[in-house]
């Protein structure tokens, strides 16, 4: 019998999560991690996993991010940003389905840690980003980036941690964490999922155990 | 004294050093002239241009995609398919398709199974294709073939550019220029194509199971196929020139029909 388990560690410290500088200069950094049983044989995030997350985090906001399945011709409301080797565009969306995407692009692939999910007001704009904090946000001195995005609106960043097995969650305002977290819990327990916050050690032995 | 001789100077120009019997002084002695050369002695060297084919044939098998046969697309590379960090990859050998969708990579960082930093496999997709896990620790030769990839991918496009460089030299310096490009561009034609084929069927000798046995023989297989493959397109090339240098076309005389 299959299970699937959410948990998330406030506050982490330790550099193996390959989330930059910790803690972060500014806003509060959450690690949200996922377990299935039997463990998948593939890496990323399983799909009902990022079903829940998706629905979590639209229901909070609007969430942009880095997507190949666009092109800033086609439509509007897009922001073209061309990076080697493949183009990229952002897409914002408050639909969980099109945010699924986010989780399977190969062009920003999560699980080597190319993709950053920006949420914002879901009444508001998308946030006008330019391509230079774009491309901030998807380094490792990302923290930093993320402290200047309180400005067009942004209120949370998303970003795969190491291999893609974990995200972190930085928020930079203590109304955002909470509605953060709030969210995850409520759309792990409709999803069944069994749900715990965790120190920094627990978190660790859960994906060994 | 029987057997002592007055001591003498070596050279006039040289110290006033003396110098017992039978020492022989070491001084520079004007060389014997050679053979005057005479116009009717002189012949032609033998003009073999020199040929960046090894560098580049080398060199190639670090930026080209080395087919495997059987996988639906997947192939040999050295870089990943999709966005990548300033600071590079943390992943040094990759089997995936050209859209990077599926992929098997070897990986060096933190393992969250095994909570360690060590060479590990991350794979998507290809689970079928070689029966490996994501997360599965790649151990020993892992490390080797993991530090192998790392260097040969970079040694690689300096050995490619080395190649060209060599080429363009010997292009400028060879006495049929137009003959020599066509040649050199043969030869890189020649090399890709001959790198893809003998690579991939290296490729498919080696059993899934064992990817870096797989890369091992199709990098290999790469390599050997663009040297035949380049030296192979240089001399055809080199033919085709000089059958048409040599060919000429001449109008045949009118006559009125019949």
């Amino acid at each position: 019998m299959s299970r699937t388990s959410i948990f998330v560690c406030p506050e982490p410290r330790r550099p193996e999560w390959q989330l930059g500088a910790l803690p972060p200069p500014s806003g509060r950094m959450t690690l949200i991690g996922w377990r299935d049983e039997p463990a998948p044989v593939d890496s990323g995030v399983p799909p009902h996993v990022a079903a829940a997350v998706s629905r979590a985090l639209t229901s909070i906001g609007r969430v942009t991010f880095l997507s190949s399945a666009v092109h800033a011709a086609t439509g509007s409301g897009w922001w073209p940003l061309k990076r080697a080797p493949a183009p990229a565009e952002l897409m914002s969306t408050t639909d969980p389905q099109t945010l699924m995407q986010a989780f399977d692009d190969a062009a920003h692939p999560w699980s080597m840690q190319g993709q950053v999910l920006l949420i914002s007001a879901p009444a508001e704009a998308p946030p006008e980003i330019d391509r230079k904090h774009l491309r901030a946000l998807l380094e490792n001195e990302w923290g930093d980036a993320a402290d200047a995005l309180s400005a067009p609106g942004v209120i949370g960043v998303v970003r795969p941690g190491v291999d893609g097995d974990l995200a972190g969650l930085l928020t930079l305002t203590a109304d955002a964490e909470r509605a953060c977290l709030a969210a995850l819990e409520r759309e792990s327990r409709l999803a069944s999922f069994d749900w715990s916050v965790l120190t920094e050690e627990a978190f660790a032995e859960r994906y060994s155990g | 004294m029987a057997g002592s001789r007055t001591p003498t100077h070596a050279g006039a120009a040289q110290g006033h050093e003396p110098i017992d019997s039978g020492t022989s002084a070491l001084m520079a002695t004007p060389a014997p002239a050679g053979p005057r050369a005479h116009a009717a002695d002189v012949r032609p060297t033998i003009d073999i241009p020199m040929s960046g084919g090894i560098p580049y044939a080398v060199g190639q098998a670090s930026v080209v995609r080395i087919p495997i046969p059987g996988t639906s697309g997947l192939a040999i590379e050295f870089s990943p398919r999709g966005w990548t960090p300033k600071s590079g990859s943390t992943s040094t050998l990759f089997f995936q398709d050209v859209a990077g969708n599926r992929h098997l990579r070897l990986d060096y960082g933190y393992n969250v199974r095994t909570k360690t930093i060590d060479y590990h496999w991350n794979q998507k997709r290809t689970f079928g294709e070689f029966g490996i896990p994501d997360h599965t620790s790649a151990g020993t030769a892992g490390r080797v073939a993991y530090q192998t990839a790392k260097y040969f991918k970079y040694a690689g496009r300096v050995l490619v550019v080395a190649g060209v460089v060599i080429d363009a030299i010997s292009i400028v310096q060879a006495s049929k220029p137009l003959r020599r490009a066509s040649q050199v561009v043969a030869g890189w034609a020649a090399a890709w194509a001959g790198c893809k084929l003998v690579g991939a069927g290296g490729a498919a000798l080696a059993t899934p199971t064992t990817p870096l046995g797989m890369a091992a023989v199709g990098v290999g297989g790469c390599i050997i196929g663009g040297i035949g493959g380049y030296y192979g397109g240089s001399m055809l090339a080199g033919e085709v020139y000089d059958w048409a240098e040599g060919t000429f076309f001449t109008p045949l005389p009118e006559a009125t029909a019949p």
